[in-house]
């Protein structure tokens, strides 16, 4: 057995031995331990070196309060920062202390702690601002007390799952509890979340009696009553660590019973909220408190009680409260010698107790580990030093507001508990027991029941008999020997009396701006146990209230959580999931490199063949397509079915082109404008009957479109008859392209293909390869071009029934690589490249494409408005780079005569030219358009590069390719 | 522990939507009218959807395709469309003890018997992408954009 | 995250929805006939008050319903949600 484990009692499983390792050593523990009630009972002291000073830290806390010990896991589990004191013993656990070079126990970094008068608060803030503080944050996280990350991702999974509740209540201690057991008997969806490994809070830690019996025994019977009943979901391991709007509680769900399942996180949507988180203690503000040995009285209480261990031979206690007197007295049932018990009250008595009235704790004794104390007289006077190995500390209890301030509820300084309160709430909710200020068990009892009859409308029901402790307080936020040595507000940022005087001094009294220029609140912990002793120090400085200081804003999360159980299976690329046309697993199986091109379709970049570069993979493809025959899967391009009596006025409103003008059976290019003019999406849309149209919208924006036109519809327009739908998914084309397409689709189909029976923007129904299909005869590469659109699950068929008909024509697939540098060369413009949220129609030289004869239309009141004040644009231009084999990088800037200034253009794309057999690139330039001819310069970070501006078409500059 | 939960699909159905007014439609091809948004009604393997504003959606087995295909695309009313969209959706259906966990993993949506009724419908985020939601049987029936088929399977087979 | 009422759907969580943008007024007739200064203040200034301002939310992976959204900037309460403008 380990050494402090005392011989009975405790809430652990003796019958069997879980053995872990603590830097290398053997150690064993018991079911129902923590890793840090192992490690007492194991006789260990040091865990982990501090953050700045590296002074040696032990377990001070056992829950989520802990605010000095962190440890790391290694192996298979491996984990950084992880809190002892919430972390149940495993056997295998392979535990690293944090910090500790060579040893936690000797600590060469211990030497900043010598130094520490020249690291004060705010000294990262006034030391490393100048050039920059990325240069020396990695050197400062080497040398901050904080574990490593883990070398490989977690073994396993998570999962999030959603729910919903008449009532979530958090905390299974005796309030919720009590509320949960009247809740679950009248019927209501009731979910219960306790952060604990199991339920009962504050009673697993205390010899409390209900109902004449241990109190343990009602919890067990609550417990089972609760676990009988289908309406109600009860979790333990399970910390609500944050509450959103409109009753979105997050809770975070560890080591879920579940095969492969790390962790599990809950978004429980709960219309009605019970707050019965408890209260944590405070520590006490004294030289030398954060020295192994010092504890809080109720981490004390708790591993004697609870698990069983001794944390200490021979103690002291020093309180300023009458909780610290229970502790002292359980202390000595424990077997462990009681030393003195240090009352900061003057009017404090226990006849029972060896006790110290109105005196306090100067400071700690011993270098490692605690060998003493001094004490003195609260009022000064004669000093005298007690020895001890332990020092339990209460310094008050605050209620966890934290979740009900989370929901905007607001608090209120109560002075009869020296403490913050829950005071008015913003949601629908109620805090009750220890929670809510009420610290005995059966106001704790009352609360819990009084809370959920209430809000179900039900008579006060019949509650167990229990007794409320006295609690009575007189605040001590430091003890007067304090100022100017070591006594820390925050343990496990190293933030001490001294740091917070001096923010006070320097202008950071506000106790949000003292919170950052000192950090402290702000480690792991979040503050539980000093927060509120930074506000009476605040308060003491300012000879304010505390109340009048207020406390910082509470956030979630409330304790730490992992990335795993908030993304759950939605990691990686799940977190935005790709889109697959009916032939991704084709290109894939080409060996097609696949890029997401727009609105996360995977789509193929390029077909690379053995022994070929990039390049020269993107200019066989391109060139075929000049010379030859090839297909494109068009699969993700946009497609609405527009239809009504007022579909006409639909697309005139929404596109720049006029439409009623179309023949039916023929298509137009048009521009889409938001209204403040700019360019939204392009396309061509295709009249089949006087009320019905096809639109289509590019590959990227297709979903953005079909929420602009229904926006219109109907916000502005709801008295308009015309329909919009959807069909991206249902029609999907394989593009086939080059000058012998037509050849190869007529061995498909009986379509008349010649021009005059099948004209440029044409569309067409009829039979491809026996599949029904209608046919567009558009171009987006300047080459003959027809879009075959069949139903989705077709597509596959029809691709391999092109390759076919097109093989003795050498067809080939291309990918997004080709088609870029085809439409570059024609000077097609692109969303993303050339449409970047800031150009008109005219920018690009399109202003053709602005009928403004039809009247209005969206955006081109803004377009108006804009070419009024005439401003200069940055235009659309072709560039040559001079030296034909240098490409210009795409988004690098255009500047002035070269010269590091301000930009005039950027480059928006380059490629190289399969029909010029050189570098060609689009960009914008200021004044673009009478600028052709002149030389520019394309700023690098290390040159320039310089190339002549001319008209952004390379090839085919009357288009006749396309329409013959 | 493990779930206990069966997934089948991704499978094609027939589906048209119907936007407007669906009395433009003659009322012998579809089942009555669901009386109220997110509710739907059931007659010979068809499965008649309220989705919400001026949007239904009829649903039938893959083999009523041409039948129901040559009665309806015919149809050009000047305030309903009917439009064929069978290719767009993929439908995976969930069954076993665990289905509604299952669920409840997909979808943020109340899916408790007192809130979601075996008449009910939704269209909902399904593991990030929208996705429509009813019973089937003991089960669910959970349909996506096509698209998104591997994506949902690979999610689906990942809750085990 | 929020609880959106939808007119159609009942309750339903934010990430259901698209925002889409803080609500104007209806869109003039004939921007022709506005005067520069009205068309710039009707495009480009939203109210943006601490208090309730109305939005525009789309139902977008639920009914596709555009709604006009009654927010309180300052607790999130949600006053009143319509279908349409």
């Amino acid at each position: 057995m380990a050494p402090e484990r005392m011989a009975q009692g405790g809430r652990i499983d003796r019958d069997r031995v879980l053995r872990f390792r603590f830097d290398g050593r053997g150690m064993t523990g018991h079911p129902g331990d923590t890793l840090a009630s192992a490690l007492l009972a194991n006789g260990v002291r040091i865990v982990t070196r501090s953050f700045k000073y590296h002074r040696p830290r032990g377990i001070m806390g056992a829950g989520v309060e802990e605010p000095a010990a962190l440890a790391a896991l290694a192996g298979a589990q491996g984990q950084g920062n992880v809190v002892p004191t919430t972390l149940p013993l495993r056997d295998g656990l392979e535990v690293r202390s944090i910090h500790g070079w060579p040893s936690v126990r000797c600590d060469l970094g211990a030497v900043a702690g010598l130094v520490s008068r020249l690291i004060p608060a705010g000294f990262y803030y006034k030391t490393f601002m100048w050039p920059d503080w990325h240069l020396f944050e990695p050197a400062i996280r080497k040398a901050a007390g904080l574990a490593p990350v883990p070398d490989t991702p977690p073994q396993g999974r998570y999962e999030v799952r959603n729910a919903q509740c008449d009532l979530l209540i958090v905390g299974a201690g005796p309030a919720g509890l009590m509320a949960a057991v009247v809740a679950a008997r009248a019927g209501a969806r009731v979910m219960l979340a306790d952060e604990g490994l199991e339920a009962g809070g504050s009673l697993l830690a205390r010899p409390a009696r209900i109902d004449g019996a241990a109190a343990m025994n009602w919890v067990a019977a609550a417990v089972a009553e609760l676990a009988a009943l289908p309406n109600v979901t009860h979790l333990q391991h399970a910390t609500a660590w944050g509450w959103r709007e409109h009753g979105l509680v997050m809770v975070q769900e560890r080591a879920p019973d579940h095969r492969g399942l790390i962790e599990r996180g809950w978004r429980v949507r709960a219309r009605h909220v019970i707050c019965a988180t408890g209260a944590i203690e405070r520590m006490l503000v004294f030289p030398g408190n954060d020295r192994p040995g010092v504890m809080l009285a109720s981490a004390v209480q708790a591993y004697i009680n609870r698990w069983g261990v001794r944390p200490g031979r021979r103690a002291v206690v020093f309180t300023n409260n009458d909780s610290g007197h229970d502790v002292a007295r359980e202390l000595r049932a424990g077997g462990v010698e009681l030393a003195a018990v240090i009352d900061s009250r003057a009017g404090a008595s226990a006849d029972d107790l060896p006790l110290l009235a109105g005196q306090v704790v100067q400071r700690s004794l011993g270098w490692r580990g605690l060998r003493g104390v001094e004490v003195a007289p609260l009022s000064g006077g004669k000093t005298q030093r007690i020895a001890c190995d332990l020092l339990a500390v209460s310094g008050g209890w605050n209620p966890a507001v934290h979740l009900h301030s989370q929901s905007r509820g607001t608090l209120r300084w109560d002075d009869t508990i020296a403490a913050f309160r829950p005071d008015r709430t913003a949601q629908p909710s109620a805090s009750v027991g220890a929670a809510d200020g009420r610290f005995g068990l059966h106001q704790a009892l009352q609360s819990g029941a009084g809370a959920v009859a209430a809000h179900l409308g039900l008579a006060m029901p019949d509650i167990p008999q229990a007794e409320d402790a006295p609690y009575r307080i007189e605040p001590l936020w430091s003890v007067p020997s304090a100022t100017g040595s070591k006594a820390f507000v925050d343990l496990m940022n190293d933030v001490t009396l001294d740091d917070i005087a001096l923010a006070n001094r320097e202008g950071y009294g506000a106790v949000e701006h003292a919170k950052r220029y000192t950090t402290a609140g702000m480690a792991l912990d979040q503050g539980k146990t000093g927060n509120v002793n930074v506000i009476g120090i605040l308060a003491g400085l300012q000879d304010a209230a505390p109340g009048q200081i207020g406390t910082t804003t509470f956030r979630a999360p409330y304790t730490p959580v992992s990335f795993g159980t908030i993304a759950g299976g939605r990691a990686g690329p799940a977190l935005l999931p790709y889109r697959h046309t009916p032939l991704t697993d084709w290109h894939i199986a080409q060996g097609a490199v696949i890029y997401e091109a727009g609105a996360r379709w995977r789509r193929p970049g390029y077909y690379s063949q053995p022994g070929e570069s990039f390049q020269q993979t993107i200019d066989r493809e391109a060139r075929t397509v000049r010379q030859g025959v090839a297909i494109y899967d068009g699969a993700p391009l946009g497609l609405y079915a527009i239809e009504g009596p007022d579909a006409l006025r639909l697309i005139e409103h929404a596109c720049t082109a006029r439409y009623g003008t179309l023949a039916p059976g023929m298509g137009r290019y048009g521009l889409m404008l938001t209204e403040d003019g700019l360019i939204f999406d392009d396309g061509v849309t295709f009249r089949l009957a006087e009320d019905r149209f096809l639109l289509s919208a590019s590959t990227g924006n297709a979903d953005a479109v079909g929420l602009h036109l229904e926006k219109i519809l109907q916000i502005d327009r709801p008295d308009w008859r015309v329909r919009v739908v959807n069909l991206t998914q249902q029609w999907m084309n394989a593009t086939l392209c080059g000058p012998r397409a037509r050849q190869v689709l007529a061995r498909l189909t009986d379509m008349d293909l010649s021009t005059d029976a099948f004209p440029f923007m044409g569309l067409r129904a009829g039979q491809v390869a026996g599949l029904r299909s209608r046919v567009a005869r558009v171009s987006f590469t300047g080459e003959l071009s027809y879009e075959i659109n069949v139903r989705q699950r077709d597509l596959p068929t029809l691709w391999d029934a092109l390759l076919q008909a097109g093989a003795q024509d050498g067809i080939i697939p291309i990918g997004s690589e080709a088609n870029h540098v085809l439409r570059v060369e024609k000077g097609f413009l692109s969303l993303g490249h050339e449409v970047d949220g800031t150009v008109d129609p005219y920018d690009l030289g399109m202003g053709w494409a602005m009928a403004a004869k039809k009247g209005d239309f969206i955006g081109l009141r803004s377009v108006r408005l804009r070419r009024a004040s005439g401003l200069a644009r940055r235009e659309l231009v072709g560039l040559l780079p001079e030296d034909p084999e240098v490409s210009l990088p795409e988004g690098a800037p255009i500047t002035p005569g070269g010269r590091r200034e301000a930009s005039e253009g950027l480059v928006t794309a380059c490629v190289r030219s399969v029909v010029l057999d050189r570098w060609v690139g689009l960009g914008l330039l200021l004044g673009g358009h009478a600028r052709r001819g002149e030389r520019v310069q394309v700023r690098l970070p290390d040159r320039t590069i310089a190339a002549k501006v001319v008209a952004p078409v390379f090839h085919d500059a009357d288009g006749t390719r396309m329409r013959e | 522990m493990a779930y206990d939960l069966t997934i089948t699909g991704p499978a094609r159905r027939t589906v048209f939507e119907i936007k407007g007014d669906p009395s433009a439609l003659g009322s012998d091809l579809l089942p009555p009218w669901p009386d109220r948004p997110c509710r739907l009604t059931r007659q010979d393997d068809r499965a008649f959807l309220w989705l919400g504003a001026h949007r239904w959606l009829l649903i039938a087995p893959p083999d009523h395709e041409d039948g129901l295909d040559a009665a309806l695309s015919a149809v050009h009313h000047p305030d309903a469309s009917v439009v064929l969209l069978s290719d767009s959706l993929a439908f995976f259906t969930l069954s076993g003890r665990d289905a509604d966990v299952a669920m409840s993993i997909a979808c943020p949506l109340d899916l408790h018997p007192g809130a979601f009724g075996p008449d009910a419908c939704a269209q909902t985020d399904g593991f990030g992408v929208r996705a429509l939601v009813l019973r089937q049987g003991d089960g669910w029936l959970l349909a996506v954009e096509q698209a998104y088929a591997p994506y949902i399977a690979a999610q689906l087979a990942q809750i085990v | 995250m929020l609880l959106i009422e939808c007119p159609f759907c009942g309750p339903r969580a934010e990430i259901e929805f698209s925002y889409g943008g803080p609500a104007a007024t209806r869109r003039p007739d004939d921007p022709a006939q506005v005067s520069d200064a009205d068309w710039v203040d009707w495009l480009t200034v939203p109210e943006n008050r601490a208090g309730p301002v109305p939005e525009r939310w789309c139902h977008a992976k639920g009914c596709g319903a555009w709604l006009t959204v009654l927010r309180d900037t300052r607790t999130h309460d949600i006053l009143d949600v319509r279908h349409g403008a």
